[in-house]
């Protein structure tokens, strides 16, 4: 189930908040847990098995490796726990990549291809894989011990705001949420949760969707019909799609928490404005980011390594892991390891320079960021250089594409809530929609909103018929 | 904190309003033109399990919540007014809200031009049943009904397609048409004399497909006149002398705005002129089949063809047959009926179509009367 269908927005989300509102207290997480189930097994009823099933076994792994004396058998119940997830997220995310290029090399060789099966991927298994890793990391290291209770660590991993395309909200932020998020669930609460959802929807509906639409038919024109300032414009569009489908997303799923009293990470701060590429990581996506740091480039040895070179090369590889983490496809990887070169080039010199020009560094981040969205939107190397090689070449367009009021309308309107927390003042106001308690007045004006909100994108969810999120197929 | 939970609970109430408006419609919400219904699903366990049941019931419950009506109208509006878009696929507007099917737009640019040769094949063997039917008594006429996008053909949409003007179907099935000694009308070229002459009635309406009643009386007058001159008859003509406007559209003069389902209709100021028919007995009403697109639909309404013939007969798209009580609907489809039986009754036969039906020319009937008049 996705949130912007008229399934979840006019059935599945009133009848839960319904049922939620009026059933007991002690009744409500095992509320929240078989929705959670129902809106998995909805949308994928052969995977709710898998993650059931994973959870289960994982749960056991770490209650047994926290009860364990020896260092060796923590460890190798640690291990057990990594390679059962990572093997299974291996499994059904990169078995098809991997035995893709296996054939490549074999064909290339003369060699007789391996008969493969193509798998489907589980929605969300890159997300939820992440959070069971936090779990067992976790405890393993003593930061948390693991929860009694098995359904509650059913309820973290499979909790439905966020088990599809995140926040990837790690078990120590979260552990003692399970037990107190009743506490925080007021009307104040309710409401600005319920303002962010629709905020966030109305970022997918009305300006991803729109901008997304553009980017699809810009990039689907052939290479020798594609101009030089169309290439441009469709990277652009490209660029914000993801950034408001993504953090549309991430608002809802927020919203949706905040309704039962959960308090989930923030994921995106603007992340356009940002001054350099190091900058643009720490607003982008955070909580991956954070996963990446605590879970990778630390163990790997992170700022505290005894040669630089070695800390460039662990920065470059956390992300180059953060590019195939996003999919099993050699766009990403490139993407992955082009974000990780400008991190190592900013942190060799480049930051200083940076610094020195102040917030107009902003256009040589969102370019930089802009050129690399093509290879993840593309996937594939050769057409993504044909494509950057179009952007920078001069070409003139004689393809049949032609931008429409609503498309201007939307592109201006991405780009001025992309870019307009470049003033401070624009900044005070997000924060007082975003964090701080309303008053009376806020509230009757941002009610308003919202039912318009909820108005305009269910007309236009319900003049399509499927509306899938862009990292859902994560 | 009274008022915030009052808010919410407001709130609630809004996002279950539709869900139970769907299931004890206590609002109607009218009805959203051109969609089709959604049926609903039944349950099983293997439809859930291999994903069926879910696109299934989705689909239906996206097009049948309640309110539907509603949020479609609100967000069509929302795009019409501020971006001038239109979310139907298929219209295109001008911005002076002038509507055109594409289809005839691609006829009109000639994007769907079929080749030089491509109408030969066909006229040739509609030639030698013109021919046949002659020698009969009676008379074949092909009417290539008049399109909008010819009529306002220096206020168009952009298409794609139609950067350059090409050849077009039309031009080459009359030219070819003319060198077979074809019976043929050029409603299109006959329209455009007319557009010359200023008048305060439509011809065509801004938000229509088809041809007003007004424009179709012009055009049942030209069919009526060349009858009479190849049969040597006189028939009755319709006549009108008042003229009522109105800001209501009737039959099919916006049906492209109905498809719209906007909260606004364009404004449009439509003439529908009184007719009525003269009841002179010494005038000769032959028995009549047409065979065509939905261009005749104009001439059947309101009784127009009827008072011009006898036993008149509409194979829609020689698919359908429909008397002339049309209103109850198709009395057979074709592939069951003894259409040769009603040929040999029949005094004349029109075969029209609009230019972008023009490569099915007959739909089916052309080939199919060959075939039996001229067995091999």
């Amino acid at each position: 189930m996705v949130f912007s269908s008229i399934i979840f927005l006019c059935y599945f989300l009133p009848i839960f908040l319904l049922c939620y509102t009026l059933i007991s207290r002690r009744y409500k997480n095992s509320l929240i847990l078989l929705a959670s189930v129902f809106f998995y097994a909805w949308g994928a009823p052969k995977f709710i098995f898998v993650i059931l099933g994973t959870t289960a076994i994982d749960f056991y792994i770490v209650r047994f490796m926290n009860v364990s004396a020896g260092k060796a058998k923590r460890i190798a119940l640690l291990c057990l726990s990594l390679s059962i997830n990572l093997g299974l997220l291996f499994y059904f995310k990169y078995s098809n990549f991997f035995v893709e290029n296996i054939n490549h090399v074999l064909s290339g060789i003369g060699y007789k291809n391996i008969t493969w099966t193509k798998l489907i991927l589980p929605i969300g298994i890159s997300f939820y894989t992440f959070e069971t890793l936090t779990y067992v990391i976790d405890v393993y290291r003593g930061i948390h011990k693991p929860l009694k209770n098995f359904w509650d660590y059913q309820l973290y991993i499979i909790l439905f705001p966020k088990l599809i395309a995140g926040p990837i909200i790690r078990y120590h932020d979260f552990a003692g949420q399970i037990y107190d998020h009743i506490e925080h669930e007021t009307a104040e609460l309710k409401l600005r949760g319920l303002y962010r959802f629709f905020i966030g929807l109305g970022k997918k509906v009305l300006i991803a969707n729109v901008v997304g639409a553009a980017a699809d038919a810009i990039f689907a024109i052939p290479n020798n019909e594609l101009g030089t300032a169309t290439a441009w414009l469709g990277a652009i569009s490209y660029a914000f799609q993801i950034y408001f489908d993504f953090s549309g997303y991430s608002d809802m799923a927020i919203g949706l928490g905040m309704m039962m009293g959960f308090r989930f990470p923030e994921n995106f701060n603007n992340p356009y404005t940002a001054t350099s590429i190091t900058d643009f990581w720490r607003r982008w996506h955070i909580t991956l980011g954070a996963w990446m740091r605590e879970y990778l480039y630390i163990p790997l040895g992170g700022n505290r390594v005894k040669h630089k070179w070695r800390l460039y090369f662990n920065l470059w590889f956390v992300f180059l892991a953060s590019g195939l983490w996003h999919g099993a496809a050699w766009g990403f990887v490139i993407w992955g390891a082009y974000h990780g070169i400008f991190l190592v080039i900013e942190r060799l010199f480049l930051l200083k320079w940076l610094t020195r020009i102040g917030k107009a560094s902003f256009i040589y981040s969102f370019v930089v960021v802009v050129i690399g969205w093509v290879f993840f939107k593309i996937e594939h190397l050769h057409a993504s250089l044909q494509y950057l090689h179009t952007m920078f070449s001069w070409h003139q367009d004689i393809s049949n594409w032609l931008p429409t009021n609503e498309f201007w309308s939307m592109l201006s309107i991405a780009a001025f809530f992309s870019f307009c927390t470049l003033s401070p003042l624009i900044v005070k106001l997000q924060a007082k929609v975003y964090h701080l308690d309303y008053t009376l007045r806020r509230h009757y004006t941002m009610f308003t909103i919202s039912v318009l909100l909820f108005i305009l994108t269910a007309g236009y969810i319900t003049l399509s018929t499927f509306n899938p999120f862009i990292y859902f197929r994560f | 904190m009274k008022a915030r939970k009052i808010l919410f609970f407001i709130f609630l109430g809004l996002l279950l309003l539709p869900l139970l408006n769907q299931h004890l419609k206590f609002i109607d919400s009218g009805e959203i033109y051109g969609i089709a219904r959604t049926p609903n699903t039944t349950f099983s366990w293997a439809k859930w399990w291999d994903g069926s049941y879910r696109e299934e019931k989705e689909r239906y419950i996206n097009d049948s919540i309640g309110f539907r009506q509603d949020f479609v109208r609100i967000t069509n509006q929302v795009d019409f007014s501020l971006f001038g878009k239109i979310n139907a696929g298929w219209i295109k507007r001008t911005p002076d809200n002038y509507l055109y099917y594409d289809g005839y737009l691609r006829a009109q640019c000639g994007a769907d031009y079929a080749g030089d040769g491509y109408p030969y094949e066909i006229l040739e063997k509609l030639k030698f049943l013109q021919d046949t039917f002659q020698k009969q008594g009676k008379l074949l006429v092909v009417i290539y009904a008049p399109s909008k996008a010819n009529y306002f053909s220096d206020n168009l949409p952009p298409l794609p397609e139609c950067k350059t003007q090409g050849k077009t179907n039309l031009q080459n099935y009359i030219r070819i048409g003319d060198s077979l000694g074809i019976n043929q009308i050029d409603l299109n070229s006959w329209y455009l004399t007319f557009r010359n002459k200023k008048t305060d009635h439509l011809i065509f309406s801004k938000q229509g497909i088809h041809w007003t009643l007004y424009g179709a009386l012009f055009a049942t007058d030209s069919i009526i006149r060349y009858t009479e001159n190849k049969m040597h008859i006189r028939m009755p003509h319709p006549q009108w002398s008042e003229i009522e406007y109105s800001y209501t559209a009737r039959r099919t003069d916006d049906d492209a705005g109905k498809m719209l389902n906007l909260l606004i209709p364009i404004k449009e100021k439509f003439s529908y002129p009184a007719i009525h028919y003269c009841d002179d007995t010494t005038l000769t009403k032959p028995k009549t089949i047409y065979i065509g697109d939905s261009f005749i639909w104009t001439l059947i309404f309101d009784g127009i063809l009827n008072h011009a013939n006898t036993n008149g007969q509409y194979w829609y798209y020689f698919k359908d047959v429909f008397l002339t009580n049309y209103d109850e609907g198709p009395v057979a489809q074709i592939k069951d009926y003894k259409w040769p039986d009603e040929v040999k009754k029949a005094d004349c036969i029109y075969i029209m179509h609009t230019p972008p039906n023009v490569t099915s020319l007959g739909n089916g009937f052309i080939e199919q009367a060959y075939a039996y008049y001229h067995p091999q």
